[in-house]
């Protein structure tokens, strides 16, 4: 234990007389202090407060990782380079020891840092609110929007694949199909139809959305309702104000209890917007009905996307226990980055190390570019599949199931939208990602220094 | 593969031309010094060097992903990045401004989210993108159209909304409208200037901030959120002129600051069309395209001349601010002493334009408006002038009628396909027209004359059906449009007329002590929304 506080302590010294570390740290202690008041939000007090947090924190966040990537990967090699550690290994002291004295060392370093620049964002956020001259309704929609921890329900999803067997059987019994058609063929075209079917609500319909599972303390609390309607079409361009009627129901209350409704009203379609209701209408089973009329003037269709919601919006904490959470999330990707770091410290020289450890966050950039690409289209119908096109895909999901994915540690959007970061989510970050893709890390870096002839080594 | 290549050289060298032209045209390969811009700016377009392309590119399409996604509020900030990375690139500049003006401000219900970022497109290149460039009338002209088109047309369901905020917020500077423009315009440009012109007095001045705790800067400050002098500044009688002065002077100041406006250049402006009415869009649409008239080139001069007549020609349908109240109140009325420089602007376009057949139909709906307005408005002399231009410019059997019989034909069938504006010039011009009666002595015409302005208000209330439309260009109360008409013939009519008028007023039961203020804000109106 001795060695090891001995190596945290030289690594922390180390880091300190790094020109690279240094400027990095200061510039990110300059982005602490500055961005929280210099940038412009879109002159709303949410705005104002989301552009606020989204900036520092990002900027927080790439600063640090930079600078954890690099004093792993200078901190070892440069040792090596030097023949300090030759002198280190000689004493009772494992490459084990070594190499996690170094990595703590980084990630003291950068998460101390990390941890002071968050407290500073947040003070500063805070006073950025405090001293703000927004109306009063305003402030309470930062509060009840932004500075809050909401916990997000999303509607049951239908079963869209039974629906489609049940029509295809209906199908094959009244001889609609032809003899030699492929079963799996029809029953994907019918499943893309039904999803297709089920996003849109014509002029004069309506749709019933089913929320399950919802734990609601008391009955008094309100629940905020998200949701964006398109117009006809997603196209942007083509968005104009809509008609339409929401209705909450409580499928247990009794019938003069059982629904609330919000009465026809204008929405502009193609944005985002919020409405509240209060956790009574939620059944004691946790269970509630979301209904959307639509009584578009000009009889076009409503479309409801799946990633458009509507989604329930609890508040389950304040904003300062989501924001120290999503500090840990942080915390854990910082440490991941200093492995990386050290584990290609251990290898190679420090600019290849460097190098190394870019290539391998460029790799999880494009992983996520590659997995993204629309082979696929919105109902899951494959578009384009060509060998090197199914090739690709499968090498890029090898490579996402075993790469760390630094995208699952991006919270910034979470927290500006006061959306709450779940201590499950927590939870399976340092389980998949930290111990199951990262442990491998860190394995392979104490391996290779153990292994590495450091003799060879030539001084420059 | 030689051949391939001897062809393709020569072909390289013509793209290579046009890319180049394109590139300068595009203000891409801009070497200049680029004056006026702050330390962030110069700091990234000398530092970042070429890379600034390619961050502006990541930053533009980050921003279309962030509208696609329904997330506005980083729009302003990379809008603002996006200029201060390639700030001789004016055409994106106007791009953001007009999508902010434009497509993002429509997905809002709630008008005063719409204001908010129609105003977020004006500041982007009122105030930043003509930092960079300035006197570019590229910049001029789209800044001209946003206030043109989006704040003065009716095509936005939110058009009352930004018009009622524009005149409050200009009034909030003014003070008192209209304000006396040549002392406006020969206000002292700064401090030492200010301290000279008060003269003595300049040690009052300081006398009184000091025991206040104030410097002048701070009181500037302090007067921007509430725009009045301390009441105990220069409050002696013999510093009334020299409170004034300052009162002046830091108006003069703001009205520079934040609107970019010049005292000077509005001065000379009401000179060569007549009184504008600085309260409402058409003015500044004018201000802006006068601006870039002074550099502009072939299509961009014609779009700036062509937004000049088109603002006068606004300004003289419903270009004066008669009642502003709350937002479903504001009521404007034609400014019928702009005609004859809208007729003289025409005229010097077209000549420049002959071929153009767009600007002589517009020269010829102008003449038309102009001899109905004239003429509802009591001015028969002028409107006969006006008739004889139409029919000398547009002989035609559809101007051999006499006056009367034209402008009353033209009247029924405007009212029913009329703009907003219209509207509102031809029941004011059949209400003053009842009251002008009435002064008269004339109950009969004067009872005809207010049947007539009823009707005309209901079919064209009427006409507009939902009630959408009606917020979008529904007139304001019919008795308060006749309440107002009341108050401006009170004060415009010579005293016999005024006293017969107060008389026929007070015996049909209208309280004359209560007649609305045109500067008049409800305090329901809704708050001005500050730039952030």
């Amino acid at each position: 234990m001795r060695a090891l506080i001995a190596v945290i302590k030289q690594t922390l010294r180390a880091s300190l007389r790094s020109h690279v570390a240094l400027v990095l740290l200061l510039l990110n202690l300059l982005a602490v202090f500055s961005l929280p008041v210099v940038v412009t939000g879109d002159g709303t007090a949410v705005g104002d407060l989301q552009v606020a947090l989204i900036y520092s924190t990002r900027v927080v966040t790439v600063l640090l990782s930079l600078a954890a990537v690099w004093l792993g990967c200078a901190g070892l090699s440069r040792e090596i380079e030097a023949y300090n550690l030759h002198l280190v290994m000689t004493k009772p002291a494992h490459a084990w020891t070594v190499w996690l004295g170094k990595w703590l060392g980084v990630f003291l370093m950068t998460g101390g840092t990390f941890i002071l620049s968050c407290a500073l964002i947040q003070g500063l956020v805070a006073l950025r609110v405090n001293r703000s001259t927004f109306p009063a309704d305003q402030r309470d929609k930062a509060a009840n929007e932004v500075l809050v921890g909401r916990r997000v329900f999303r509607p049951a999803t239908p079963d869209f694949k039974g629906a489609a067997v049940a029509e295809y059987t209906r199908m094959k019994q009244a001889g609609n199909l032809e003899p030699e058609h492929r079963a799996e063929a029809v029953i994907s075209e019918l499943e893309r139809q039904i999803k297709a079917r089920s996003t849109e609500i014509p002029a004069g319909m309506a749709r019933t959305w089913r929320f399950t599972g919802l734990r609601v303390p008391d009955a008094d609390r309100l629940l905020y309702v998200r949701y964006r309607v398109h117009v006809n079409s997603t196209s942007q361009s083509q968005q104009r104000e809509t008609v339409g009627n929401w209705a909450v129901i409580n499928p247990d209350a009794p019938p003069e209890k059982r629904v609330a409704i919000s009465g026809m009203q204008r929405i502009m379609g193609g944005s985002f917007h919020e409405f509240a209701f209060l956790a009574e209408m939620v059944s004691p089973e946790g269970v509630v009905l979301l209904e959307y009329s639509n009584g578009d003037p000009q009889e076009a269709s409503a479309v409801f996307q799946v990633e458009d919601g509507p989604e329930l919006l609890l508040r389950v904490s304040g904003f300062a226990g989501n924001w120290w959470r999503g500090v840990a999330v942080g915390l854990l990707r910082l440490a991941l980055l200093a492995a990386l770091g050290c584990a290609a410290g251990a290898a190679f020289s420090a600019p290849v190390a460097v190098f190394v450890s870019l290539a391998y966050l460029l790799l999880g950039a494009v992983v996520d570019t590659e997995l993204g690409a629309p082979t696929r289209d919105a109902m899951g119908s494959i578009t384009a599949w060509t060998f090197t096109d199914a090739l690709t895909q499968v090498c890029a999901q090898a490579v996402d199931k075993t790469v760390v994915s630094f995208r699952a540690f991006d919270v910034s959007k979470a927290l500006t939208r006061g959306h709450v970061i779940e201590w499950a989510r927590l939870a399976r970050l340092l389980l998949f990602q930290v111990l199951l893709r990262g442990g491998p890390l860190i394995a392979l870096g104490i391996w290779v220094l153990s292994r590495r002839e450091l003799g060879k080594v030539i001084r420059r | 593969m030689p051949a391939a290549l001897i062809l393709l050289v020569p072909a390289i060298s013509a793209v290579q031309a046009r890319m180049n032209r394109i590139r300068d045209e595009a203000k891409l390969t801009e070497t200049d010094v680029l004056h006026n811009a702050p330390p962030m700016v110069a700091f990234t377009t000398v530092a970042l060097g070429s890379f600034r392309g390619l961050v502006a590119d990541y930053l533009w399409l980050y921003s279309r992903r962030m509208q696609d996604e329904g997330n506005y509020f980083e729009m302003v900030q990379l809008a603002s990045w996006i200029v201060k990375l390639q700030p001789r690139f004016t055409g994106a500049h106007a791009f953001l401004a007009w999508n902010m003006a434009y497509n993002i401000s429509v997905t809002f219900n709630d008008p005063a989210d719409r204001w908010r970022w129609v105003q977020r497109g004006i500041e982007l290149i009122r105030d930043e993108a003509l930092d960079y460039n300035p006197g570019d009338p590229e910049l001029f002209k789209e800044l001209g159209w946003i206030y043109q088109h989006k704040l003065g047309q009716e095509m936005d369901d939110a058009n009352r909304y930004y018009k009622f905020q524009l005149a409050r917020e200009m009034l909030t500077v003014f003070g008192t409208y209209p304000p006396d423009w040549e002392r406006w315009a020969a206000s002292p440009p700064d401090e030492a200037s200010l301290r000279h012109a008060l003269g003595p007095a300049a040690a009052a001045l300081d006398a009184g901030l000091a025991a206040k705790g104030l410097t002048l800067g701070e009181l500037e400050k302090q007067f921007r959120s509430q725009p009045a002098l301390p009441a105990d500044l220069l409050d002696a009688p013999q510093q009334a002129e020299a409170r004034a002065t300052v009162d002046v002077w830091l108006r003069v100041r703001w009205l520079r600051d934040r609107w970019k406006l010049d005292a000077g250049a509005i001065r000379d402006l009401n000179a060569r069309y007549g009184d504008l009415d600085w309260r409402l869009p058409e003015a500044h649409a004018l201000y802006w395209a006068t601006k870039g008239l002074e550099q502009a080139e072939d299509q961009t001069q014609l779009a700036c001349e062509r937004m000049v007549f088109q603002s006068l020609s606004n300004a003289f349908r419903g270009g004066r601010v008669v009642y502003l109240g709350n937002v479903g109140e504001l009521e404007v009325s034609p400014n019928t002493s702009v005609v004859d420089a809208v007729n003289e602007q025409y005229l010097a376009t077209q000549g420049k334009h002959e071929k153009n057949q767009s600007i002589r139909a517009g020269y010829e709906n102008f003449l038309i408006d102009a001899v109905v307005t004239l003429y509802t408005f009591g001015q028969e002399r002028k409107a006969a002038e006006y008739y004889g231009k139409l029919k000398e410019g547009f002989p035609g059997p559809k101007y051999r009628r006499a006056l009367d019989e034209f402008a009353l034909n033209e009247l029924a069938g405007d009212i029913a396909s009329a703009t907003f504006d219209q509207a509102h010039g031809i029941v004011q011009g059949y209400l003053f027209q009842t009251l002008y009666a009435l002064a008269l002595g004339e109950d009969d015409r004067a009872e005809a004359y207010d049947r007539i302005s009823r009707r005309c208000w209901d079919k064209y209330m009427d006409g507009l059906g939902s009630d959408r439309t009606r917020g979008r260009r529904g007139l304001p109360e019919f008795e308060q449009m006749k309440r107002t008409m009341l108050k401006r013939c009170l004060d415009a009519f010579p005293e016999p007329l005024k006293s017969r008028l107060r008389q026929a007023a007070q015996a049909s039961g209208i309280d004359l002590a209560n007649l609305p203020e045109e500067t008049t804000v409800s305090p329901d109106a809704p708050p001005i929304d500050r730039a952030p």
